[in-house]
Formats: C-alpha cells, sequence, structure tokens
C-alpha cells in the first residue's frame, strides 16, 4: 500500500517544527515550556475527553476568544509547534484549538495530531454529517474512503451515541452533533431535527464532557430574516446548549482569501453573534477566517481558519473540473488585515509606516528566497491568531470589546488608502466592515 | 348550565354547583372556564375539573410534570391531580393553589391602572413567572388578562394562572392550527400563521397584556373589530400602539422588544430580566 503524504500516517518527520526548529522558544528543552499567564500544555486541561479547566475552559465559558486551527491537509506537521508559539506569544490571552475532519483522516493520523498539539486546549474531530447533503449545499462528491471512516454519511439511521464515540477515539474533547445541513425548505423540521439529536447527544455524554451543537447552513440561514429568525428563536430558547458551532457556505463566487462583503450575509452573522451574546451562548464560527476574527466584535467566543484554502473559508464547491490551477503567492498583511498578492507586498513594504511581520516564519518569506508555501500559510495563522489575541478582556470574566476590532478595521484602512492595490489585494471588505461595526 | 360569577356575569359550566360541591364533600364557587374544563374555588384551593375537550392523558402528564417542576412566587402552585365521580363519570382534576385577588382582566375592565412603579413591579413579576416556567421547559401558551391574578390585589403580586389550558371570560379560543391553545387576541403572529407555541409566544403574549394594562386597551386590535389572519397579522407588523407618558423607558423598551414580530427581538424572559434590572438602575 502506498502512503500518500498528507494523509497523516506517514511516518517520517510527522510533526516537525519547519524551519526554525532550532530558534524557538522551548524547542529541545525536553517538555513544552510554559507561557505566561495560562498553562500552555492544553492536555493538562483535562483527561481524555474532558476540557475542566485552563484555557479551553474559559472559551467554552466565554471568557476568552478561542482560536481554532483547521488541521491542512499538508503542511499539518507544523500545527503543533505553530501553535506552542502562538500560546506563548499571546500570553494568555487567547484558547488555541484544533480541528479536524472526521471523514479526512484515520482513528490513527487524528489521534497522532491531536496528541502532538499540546497546545491546544480544545481539540475538535468535526464529524462533518453536511458531506452528505449534497441537496443543500454544495460539496465534493462522498468518497468511498470517507464513507468508510464515517459511516454515518453512508446512512441516516446511525446512532447518535455512535458519532460520539468516533470523536471519543479521534482523540476530541469537545465533541459535535453530527453537523447535517439544514433544508431550507423545512427550516422548522430541520431545527427541530437537529436540535432533538443534539438532546440525544447531551444524553449520551459522560460526566464532565462538553457538547456542541453543530449546524451546517447555506447563507440563506443568515440573509434571509425568517430563516434567521427561526434560527435565532432555536439558539434563544435551546438552553440546554450552551456551545453552538455553526459553520455557514458562503456563496459562489467567493475566494477562501477574500472576505465576504455581502452586508446581508455580514449583517446575519453580525444578528447571531450578538444575539448568543445576549443570551450568553459560546458560539464558534469554523472555517471563517478574517471574517471570524470580525465576528468576535459581535459576540462571537471563537472562529476557525486555516493555513490555505477551504480551511479558510467554507465556500460552494465550484462547478469547474480539472485543469491546472495557477499557484498565486499570496501574503496575509496583518496592517491591510487581508491576503495580498506577494506582487503588491513591495509597494506596502515601501511605505514609511509599514511594520515588517517579526513572527517566526517572515524571515524567510521576505528575505528573497524561494516562496513557500508553508511558511505563508504558518505565517497566516500567527498573524490572525495574535489579532484574536488582541481581542481578549483586560480582566477575567469582562466581555471582550469590539473597539479593539474597530480600531484595527480603521486603522488598516487608513494604511490601505492609497495604496493602489487592486484585484484580489484590494481590501475591499474593510469599507464594508468599518459600516458595520 | 350556567352559573353567576362575582362579577355579575352569567357563565355556561359544565356541572351545576350542587353536583360539584358534593363532587368534592364541600361548599364551591365557580371561577372560570377553559378549553378543557371548568375551574371551581374549594376553601383554599381552585379545582380544574378536566371535563371539556378532551385531553390525552399523555398530554395531560407532560403539563402536569411542567408544572411540578416550577416553583415561583408569580406561578401557581399546583398541589396535585385527583378525580372526581360526577353523573356516574370519572372525571380527572388538578388542584392548584387559590390565589386571593383579582385578576388583571378586572382591572382593566374597571379602568384602574398602575402607577409608574407599579407598571414595572407587575411586568417584573410577570417576566419572573415566565422565566421561572421557560426555565423547567414549560411554556404557559394561554398568557392574558384574565390569566393572571394579582395577589394580595397588589400589581407587583402578579400570579400566573391557568397554564396553557384555559378560555378566558366570553373570549376567543381557537386550536384550529396544529397545537396552537390559546387566546387569539394575545396570540404571537408566528402562531397565527401556524407555528408551534414556543417561549417566544409566550413573551409576546406578555407584551400584549402589560401593553393593555399600561395603556387601557388592546396594543393592536380595536374592540368588537372581527379581524381576518392577514389582518391581524398586518396590524402586529405595523407595530404597536404608543403607550401613554409617564412610564420609564427601559420599560418601554422592553414591551417593544416583547411586542416585536420577530422571535428573536422578543429574546428571553431572563434577557429581559436582566434588561429591567440593568436599564432601571441607570435610570
Amino acid at each position: 500500500m502506498t502512503r500518500r503524504k498528507g494523509d497523516g500516517d506517514s511516518g517520517s518527520g510527522l510533526f516537525s517544527v519547519g524551519p526554525f526548529r532550532d530558534k524557538l522558544p522551548g524547542r529541545g528543552r525536553g517538555k513544552p515550556s510554559g507561557g505566561v499567564g495560562w498553562p500552555v500544555a492544553g492536555h493538562a486541561d483535562g483527561p481524555g475527553s474532558l476540557v475542566r479547566s485552563g484555557p479551553g475552559a474559559a472559551a467554552l465559558d466565554g471568557k476568552l476568544p478561542l482560536f481554532v486551527v483547521h488541521r491542512p491537509y499538508r503542511f499539518h506537521e507544523s500545527v503543533p509547534q505553530l501553535l506552542k508559539q502562538l500560546g506563548e506569544d499571546a500570553r494568555g490571552k487567547l484558547a488555541l484549538g484544533v480541528s479536524s475532519g472526521l471523514p479526512r483522516q484515520t482513528v490513527r493520523a487524528h489521534l497522532k495530531f491531536n496528541s502532538a498539539c499540546e497546545a491546544s486546549a480544545i481539540r475538535i474531530v468535526d464529524p462533518q454529517g453536511y458531506l452528505a447533503d449534497k441537496a443543500h449545499l454544495r460539496v465534493k462528491t462522498l468518497s468511498p474512503r470517507a464513507g468508510r471512516r464515517a459511516p454515518y454519511l453512508r446512512g441516516s439511521d446511525y446512532p447518535v451515541v455512535g458519532i460520539l464515540d468516533l470523536q471519543r477515539e479521534c482523540g476530541a474533547n469537545l465533541l459535535l452533533t453530527a453537523g447535517r445541513a439544514l433544508d431550507t425548505s423545512d427550516a422548522l423540521g430541520a431545527l427541530a431535527a437537529a436540535c432533538d439529536e443534539g438532546d440525544q447527544a447531551l444524553a449520551a455524554l459522560r460526566p464532565g464532557e462538553r457538547l456542541a451543537l453543530n449546524l451546517t447552513l447555506n447563507a440563506q440561514w443568515l440573509r434571509n430574516p425568517l430563516l434567521r429568525d427561526n434560527l435565532l428563536a432555536e439558539l434563544i430558547e435551546n438552553r440546554q446548549f450552551a456551545i453552538w458551532h455553526i459553520r455557514v457556505q458562503w456563496p459562489a463566487p467567493a475566494r477562501s482569501w477574500v472576505q465576504p462583503v455581502d452586508e446581508e450575509l455580514l449583517g446575519g452573522y453580525r444578528v447571531l453573534a450578538e444575539t448568543a451574546r445576549e443570551h450568553e451562548r459560546v458560539l464558534l464560527l469554523p472555517q471563517t477566517g478574517l471574517t471570524g476574527w470580525l465576528a468576535l466584535a459581535w459576540g462571537v467566543t471563537g472562529f476557525g481558519t486555516g493555513s490555505y484554502g477551504s480551511n479558510q473559508a467554507f465556500l460552494e464547491e465550484s462547478d469547474r473540473r480539472g485543469g491546472k490551477v495557477r499557484s498565486v503567492e499570496r501574503y496575509f498583511e496583518r496592517q491591510v488585515l487581508h491576503t495580498v498578492e506577494r506582487t503588491a507586498l513591495s509597494q506596502l513594504a515601501a511605505n514609511s509606516a509599514y511594520q515588517k511581520c517579526t513572527c517566526p516564519y517572515c524571515g524567510s518569506l521576505l528575505d528573497g528566497k524561494p516562496w513557500l508555501e508553508e511558511y505563508a500559510g504558518l505565517h497566516h495563522l500567527y498573524g490572525v491568531g495574535m489579532l484574536a489575541a488582541e481581542v481578549a478582556p483586560a480582566a477575567a470574566g469582562r466581555p471582550w470589546s469590539r473597539d479593539v476590532v474597530a480600531g484595527r478595521v480603521r486603522e488598516a484602512a487608513q494604511f490601505a488608502a492609497g495604496k493602489l492595490l487592486t484585484g484580489h489585494s484590494d481590501p475591499a471588505h474593510l469599507r464594508t466592515w468599518d459600516r458595520l461595526l | 348550565m350556567s352559573v353567576k360569577k362575582a362579577t355579575g356575569k352569567v357563565q355556561r359550566t359544565r356541572f351545576t354547583e350542587a353536583e360539584v360541591a358534593a363532587a368534592l364533600g364541600g361548599p364551591v364557587s365557580y371561577l372560570g372556564s377553559g378549553a378543557f374544563g371548568d375551574t371551581w374555588r374549594h376553601g383554599d384551593t381552585a379545582v380544574k375539573i378536566i371535563c371539556g375537550q378532551p385531553l390525552p392523558a399523555e398530554r395531560l402528564q407532560r403539563e402536569v410534570d411542567g408544572l411540578r417542576r416550577v416553583s415561583s412566587p408569580h406561578v401557581v402552585r399546583l398541589i396535585g391531580t385527583g378525580s372526581v365521580t360526577i353523573r356516574g363519570q370519572e372525571w380527572q382534576t388538578l388542584v392548584f393553589q387559590y390565589i386571593d385577588g383579582d385578576d388583571v382582566a378586572k382591572r382593566i375592565e374597571a379602568g384602574r391602572q398602575p402607577s409608574a412603579a407599579d407598571a414595572e413591579a407587575f411586568l417584573n413579576g410577570v417576566l419572573t413567572g415566565v422565566a421561572d416556567m421557560h426555565g423547567v421547559k414549560t411554556v404557559h401558551r394561554d398568557i392574558k388578562p384574565a390569566n393572571i391574578a394579582l395577589r394580595g390585589g397588589e400589581w407587583s403580586g402578579p400570579v400566573l394562572l391557568d397554564l396553557g389550558m384555559a378560555r378566558g371570560d366570553g373570549e376567543d379560543t381557537i386550536t384550529a392550527y396544529g397545537t396552537a391553545v390559546g387566546t387569539v387576541m394575545y396570540m404571537a403572529p408566528e402562531v397565527l400563521q401556524g407555528q408551534p407555541q414556543r417561549d417566544a409566544a409566550d413573551l409576546f403574549a406578555v407584551g400584549v397584556t402589560v401593553r393593555e394594562v399600561l395603556g387601557g386597551r388592546h396594543p393592536f386590535y380595536d374592540p368588537g373589530v372581527n379581524y381576518t389572519l392577514t389582518q391581524r397579522i398586518a396590524r402586529i407588523d405595523a407595530g404597536p400602539r404608543p403607550l401613554p407618558a409617564g412610564f420609564p423607558d427601559h420599560v418601554k423598551e422592553v414591551l417593544d422588544r416583547l411586542t416585536d414580530s420577530r422571535r428573536y427581538i422578543r429574546g428571553s424572559a431572563s434577557s429581559s430580566l436582566r434588561l429591567l434590572a440593568r436599564e432601571g438602575a441607570a435610570a
């Protein structure tokens, strides 16, 4: 049998730390280094599927922002060290999490990854039940291999407790319901079924386990006032679900590195987040990238992103088939809150107000050496994570303020003004964000 | 059969006063009728005899279980269940504490409105009762002035009665829309459109009831007009009548939220109480 790179079971080099392994703090000391504030070693939060204390518990209680890194298909070996670095540099202002798609790897690969991500307080192994719902979302056709790994995708009679058990086997400590896509043509029925499944899952939890109600929606659920009202009414009334994990598929022609500017969609996110905050629900928005960061200002507790592609945004599957996709070198530029093409970077850097990134991955990226997609992705994750850490409350138990996000957005808009950023490098979302904040 | 109530109104009852007194073993007085039965005062208790529309045993048990979980000074206490035999047939009963004091419908009828301070206390009390019910996953489904007693006659002592199964004096009750039970004039728009009655529907009814108390008239409907369903929804969408001057802004704000046609704006009873407390303290 041939092992594919990135499939998680390959032996050599697993969980290496990239080019800065010797320079990164804590490396080679034989044990994880302690950060300032919260303990870095998230696994100390609780054994197995438990989150009992520390930053993970604080995040699941809505007291600390949660930054979730979606396991990349490629370069996932670098994620543990990235998280460790982020944990140290965020100095207790951020809880870290990892999320992997249950159908996408073997149990062994999940376990290895989750075990290696010591700095991750929250470990999600998402059942991604929506993969079976092509009638409601535009998703890839289910592969036979994914169907074998996640048998619940092949039929509707798989027991709820079985889905929880699979997540436990994979090393998850925040359990999710299946996450089937909700049918807009039967909104009430779909929501009721999701909540019913959630109730069954709650009843099947072991002492101390935490569960998030996992919903997958198309964008109409946030854009359409009636659908949104139905969704929000459930959020308010179902007090038994303290944590909501809501994934929204952004309509075409979105790009993973471009933030949506659809004000109906963003307005829906805002109302959703504000309602969650008002009613003290922990709301997690996976696969939302910088838009998830923006939503922290409105009351979201956590968001997820990845180093590239679909992990940064949950997009409609493209109609295109085949054909070689041109690889474009892109760089997350924190000063404009956007991922710009590398060609635009020199223009930004020429400005006297430009601040060169000092993250562990940028040295190699910015000194003229061959472009490494892996480092660009890690830099992106580091940068977004540090932005999230800025939003943390100044004191324990205090809500985080939208002022931090709004201030960052205004600064970015000012910096971008007059820089002739065009095409996908234009941070057009900043104008929309500024209006909505 | 009919019986004369304390208000002077003549009400139709399923059984005579003598039949009920004999069945319960002591003097009784008629209190009111609902879709599922009649309620009689018997000593310090209010006994509801389930003798109206057939009530499935499972549903009755669910209601009873819900009520037993509620512990609130603003929700009538369920003492127990039982049965009585009248005319050779056994009827189930629910036995509640009797609340001494008039109900809110009578206050409205008499044109007696609360002061600003009493209005806030009344709203707070009703919301507390609803929060306590919703906290144990029990939806009242028929909140209206006739189903709120004032303990000791005080606006600050509202007590929710009848708990989802009653019909008030001379008011319409509909059961045509799925599981909808309640009074049309206090029904939330989503219930009028056939959606299930959930927490948000209770909150809408609280908003309508309290607005009616404060304004002396229904916030959406004119008396004596028989509205179509479409007209009712249109009037709710157009917004309630303005409240009279003199009531605190935060009370108005909470009432505006509660009578919004969008359910999520109504929030929860707990969030409304938090808003009242927060804004009340700031005022």
